[in-house]
């Protein structure tokens, strides 16, 4: 059984296009926000009991006093450390400051390895550590920072974490005291609703954040760690989801670096939201009704193609130039002309002057000098280069050909050519007229066939219609054919691949064993061509030519433009064919549903830059936040939220079962998402056994209330500090459990 | 150096630059002295490898000192596998420590722990061990071009699709782009050197057994170097990361051992596995996977599969 429920099929009518949308989203600016307040004051005045809170976050860190309302520091955990060639000194950069420069942003690292919670880059973790004591004005007079500190980590931190975080704060920032905490049990905390007859608050938290989701059960202010659970999810995997997404919809686009994870990160939170009804609503989402309402349209930076307009004014001068320039050349032309003409007539002169001083020479060998001297021979030769050169001047005649009438025999060597050179002239000159004949007597066979035609349809409209139609039928098949036939080469086992091998070895064996060959014949000749269809072989065996490559198969244009011949001819004379039944009319974009998700209800001109720089986002909204509630869709092999936290309240040991899902709440960004409570209540509501009582609540700031409740625990004085001393005697990993706390392993 | 707002030019950035780096910033409250250690920026693996391997050696050395009372171990991670003694003489020893670490990570798996109200719950919290476990469900199955829910896959290239116009563009797709679509729900084909992938330690045992002769000498020397090393760690005590490393000496130890003689190893604690590793040969009933240490994932899976063989 399918999991939803098909539309009956739209309808078949060409659909208007729709306007262009009224609001364009553009991709957000690095989000540099100026440098961060250093704040000295509030360290002179503070004791030295004022503790340090620092959620040690992985999509920000925040840190503060324990006695601010808010965290006065918020920035990402990311440093830029690198050494400037130019300047020739180290530079480093943290948090938010990293995006005022473009080499800071591409050197920036994060202290958490990609994809996972643990802390991993301790350089980063320093040089944070660094900024945030720096920025709260601690000064160092005490030795080191001599404040206690408070820190936040995640779930089931391994133990090399913990003692590596240990060692740098009791090590390199001597502080005295330093405790741990879950974020999301803080955060818990800090919304106590009020426990049940007294005792402490129940309920289960569900803390979806950036890294990942944690479901942690609190009994009696209690977290029952045992039972807890994290699911390889967060809003960082969703932003690394929507550029894989965004990647393989638009090919081309995201790779030219054009576009950073943080503004993938920011169409994430700006355009996603969690589906009430998925598959419900997702089979509804690339309809064309309402679809300009869904697709939301983000305009990438492009640049505009120029395209010069020319007046006419400047078109005029260029014409101008260019009969100039013709004009020129003409003249160019005729005055080379004239001068080799006088060029010429003056050697004329010249070699007849020496004619005239050979025969007048008084000796023989004075006559054989003067011609020695211009290279003749004897005086034969002499005459000829003047009787050529006197030919030559003569204007040329309008092409005659009176040698061919003359037999070879009269004719000497000189003539014989001449006269094949007539010959030649003659023939091209026939087959032109030829040719035109030709031209000639098929218009008139076209105009007969139109008329016979007319007559025809005339004559008996309906079966004329019929044949139209056979024959627009007919032509749509061939089209199917030869794109089967492309696609079947594709597939090496496919007959029609099989069958161009074939071909192709008998065409490079040495004697081809054709079946036209007959016996009797010349062995050599097998025929082939005789048959203007064996040609079609080369055509046959020619594959890799794709669609793409812009020049079409001169048969696919000659299919195409019958095919439009055929469906002009049906729309003049067949009622009943209207513009809607073209081939044009059905395969139009309006229909297509993969343009409805790449460029929405819209047009789209690949030649324009505009357009090619568009990003259109619809399924994608709620597809990205949808993975928490069924992993699979990203190929995360875990199971969903609602099925984690049904199977964990099933389990038989877990105690006040019925409690934890009286107070589910919500924590971390990912419950930021439109939707994302109702949603979990409704799925929970359906799974759970009827009377257990639902009911989900989030935080009243799901990002910021980790860290309130880190300094109202602070404040209370939590007990759970390792000390100094402790930590000297104890180890690395030496942590006081306590209710915020998570679990010594 | 590309500024980002076209207001500021080179000199009011370098001016911006100069302001915001950290570098020249003075911090005293740093401590002058510290160094940090080298390579301690380890991935998440190898933190969850070393750690895994840290709770073995504390199993093993409890077990075999005979000096305390044989601990439950709960990490569920293959407690029970190190506590099967391979003589079969010395098995009804074992059996109390066997219950118990039965009993624990029952409870892991199924939440119920001694007392459940408490947070006292050992070392059970794990990183690995609050990972979430596969769906049991059946996925639902979406075009992977679209997006919306699908009816067909594809039989050649296995991708799902929606309809007949959706069809022809998957037919339409080049390998590496089928690929890629295929790689957002981790259904792609990955291509791995066999090398990579480290044998079971069962294979690794037989491997060792089988060929190998030449090496069996020098691997025998490491041995011995290995121990001595050890011992005289011991007594430094020394930081945990050169026990990692001592541990991996003592593994290469075991093979070289177990392909010598079993004998000699029974002395030292470390030896253990590989007596064991020889027992799992001697009785080939044994279950084999009692020694794989797949990531849970892969284990919940391989699990999912024979229960689905049972049913």
């Amino acid at each position: 059984m399918p999991h939803f429920i098909l539309p009956i099929l739209p309808d078949s009518s060409r659909k208007p296009p729709k306007t262009p949308p009224t609001t364009t989203y553009h991709l957000s600016d690095p989000p540099f926000h100026g440098q961060l307040p250093t704040d000295t004051t509030t360290f002179r005045h503070s004791s030295p009991s004022t503790a340090i809170v620092i959620d040690n976050g992985s999509s920000s860190v925040r840190a503060g006093w324990h006695t601010d309302a808010l965290p006065r520091l918020q920035f990402p955990p990311l440093m830029a450390r690198y050494t400037d060639r130019k300047l020739n000194r180290k530079l480093t950069f943290i948090g938010s400051e990293i995006y005022f420069d473009g080499t800071a942003r591409g050197q920036a690292r994060n202290i958490y390895e990609a994809g996972s919670n643990i802390v991993n880059n301790w350089d980063v973790q320093e040089g944070v550590l660094d900024y945030v004591f720096a920025k709260l004005g601690v000064d160092g007079h005490g030795g080191g920072v001599d404040r206690p500190v408070v820190m936040t980590e995640p779930l089931a931190t391994p133990g090399y974490t913990r003692k590596t975080m240990s060692e740098i704060l009791f090590e390199l920032y001597h502080v005295p005291s330093a405790a741990f905490g879950v974020d999301s049990l803080f955060s818990y905390d800090y919304n106590k609703g009020g426990g049940i007859g007294g005792r402490g608050q129940t309920g289960l938290v569900v803390s979806s954040a950036h890294m990942s989701t944690h479901l942690i059960p609190v009994v009696d202010s209690k977290p029952l760690l045992a039972h807890a659970t994290r699911l390889d999810w967060g809003r960082a995997q969703c932003v690394e989801y929507l550029t894989r997404l965004l990647k393989s919809k638009y090919p081309g686009l995201l790779t030219s670096g054009k576009v950073t994870d943080t503004q993938i990160e920011d169409l994430v939170r700006g355009h996603c939201y969690v589906s009430q009804d998925y598959s419900g609503e997702m089979i509804k989402m690339l309809e064309w009704t309402g679809l300009e309402d869904r697709d939301h349209l983000v305009q990438l930076p492009y640049q505009e193609k120029e395209v010069v307009q020319k007046t006419a004014e400047e078109l005029k001068i260029a014409e101008e130039r260019k009969r100039e320039g013709g004009r020129r050349l003409q003249e160019q032309a005729a005055r080379m002309r004239l001068e080799k003409l006088i060029q010429k007539e003056q050697e004329l002169e010249f070699f007849k002057e020496l004619q005239v001083n050979v025969q007048n020479a008084p000796t023989k060998k004075a006559a054989k000098e003067l011609l020695d001297e211009e290279e003749f021979r004897d005086e034969v030769q002499l005459d000829r280069r003047i009787k050529e050169m006197e030919k030559s001047e003569e204007a040329a005649e309008p092409p005659t050909y009176p040698l061919l009438d003359i037999p070879d025999e009269d004719l000497d060597e000189d003539g014989i050519r001449a006269k094949r050179a007539q010959r030649l002239l003659k023939s091209n000159h026939d087959a032109r007229a030829r040719a035109k004949a030709e031209k000639e007597s098929e218009k008139a066979r076209q105009a007969e066939l139109q008329r016979r035609d007319d007559a025809y349809r005339d004559r008996d409209p309906e079966s004329w219609v019929s044949d139209r139609r056979a024959a627009r039928l007919a032509t749509l098949q061939r089209i199917k054919d030869r794109d089967r036939f492309k696609a079947d080469l594709g597939n090496r086992k496919s007959q029609a691949s099989q069958q161009r091998m074939k071909n192709i070895a008998n065409l490079a064996s040495d004697n081809p064993l054709g079946r036209k060959r007959r016996r009797g014949q010349n062995p050599d000749d097998d025929g082939f061509g005789a048959d203007d269809a064996d040609w079609a072989v080369y055509r046959e065996i020619q594959v890799g030519r794709n669609a793409e490559d812009g020049e079409e198969d001169d048969e696919e244009e000659d299919l195409a433009a019958q095919l439009k011949a055929v469906e002009a001819q049906l729309l003049k004379f067949d009622p009943e064919f209207t513009e809607q039944s073209t081939q044009e009319a059905q395969r139009d974009w309006t229909k297509s549903l993969q343009h409805a998700a790449l460029r929405g209800p819209y047009p789209y001109d690949a030649d324009s830059a505009r357009e090619s720089a568009q990003i259109h986002l619809n399924v994608e909204r709620i597809r990205v936040p949808e993975v928490l509630f069924q992993p699979s869709i990203a190929g995360v092999d875990q199971a969903g939220i609602v099925e984690l936290i049904e199977t964990l309240l099933q389990s038989p040991s877990l105690a006040a079962q019925g409690d934890l899902t009286r107070d589910i709440f919500l924590t971390g960004g990912y419950t930021l998402f439109p939707g994302f409570g109702e949603r979990l209540g409704t799925e929970l509501r359906a799974v759970l056994p009827v009377e257990a009582a639902v009911r989900v609540r989030r935080a009243g700031d799901p990002v910021l209330d980790a860290w309130r409740g880190a300094a109202r625990w602070a404040e209370e004085g939590g007990r759970g500090f390792v000390t100094r001393a402790e930590w000297a005697e104890k180890g690395g990993e030496y942590l006081w459990e306590h209710n915020l706390g998570d679990a010594f392993s | 150096m590309a500024p980002i707002t076209t207001a500021s030019n080179e000199e009011t950035h370098q001016a911006l630059l100069d302001t915001l780096d950290m570098q020249k910033v003075e911090k005293p409250f740093r401590n002058p002295n510290w160094k940090p250690p080298q390579r301690r920026n380890k991935s998440l693996k190898q933190i969850l490898s070393e750690a895994q391997r840290a709770q073995q050696s504390i199993i093993n050395t409890q077990q075999n000192s005979g000096a305390t009372t044989p601990q439950a171990a709960t990490d569920g991670e293959g407690g029970a596998a190190a506590s099967l003694n391979p003589n079969p003489a010395q098995g009804s020893q074992d059996l109390s420590r066997l219950v118990l670490e039965k009993n624990a990570a029952a409870g892991v798996q199924n939440g119920s722990l001694a007392v459940p109200n408490t947070i006292a719950t050992g070392p059970s919290v794990t990183y690995a061990s609050i990972q979430a476990g596969p769906s049991t469900k059946k996925p639902k199955k979406y075009c992977d071009i679209t997006g919306l829910p699908a009816k067909y896959t594809c039989p050649k290239t296995g991708l799902h699709y929606f309809n007949a116009e959706m069809y022809k563009v998957v037919k339409g797709l080049s390998t590496a782009q089928v690929q890629e679509y295929l790689a957002m729900r981790n259904a792609h084909t990955v291509l791995k050197k066999l090398k990579d992938q480290a044998p079971p330690a069962v294979q690794r045992g037989k491997q060792a057994d089988q060929a190998k002769l030449a090496e069996q000498t020098k691997l025998a020397e490491q041995a011995e170097l290995a121990k001595q090393a050890k011992q005289a760690e011991l007594a430094k005590q020394a930081e945990l990361a050169e026990q990692v490393k001592q541990a991996e000496q003592a593994k290469q130890a075991e093979l070289a051992e177990q392909a010598k003689q079993a004998e000699q190893a029974k002395q030292t604690p470390q030896t253990k596995k590989s007596q064991m590793l020889a027992a799992i040969e001697a009785y080939p009933g044994l279950e084999k996977n009692v020694f794989d240490q797949k990531p849970f994932e892969e284990r919940t899976r391989t699990q999912k599969a024979l229960n689905k063989k049972q049913t």
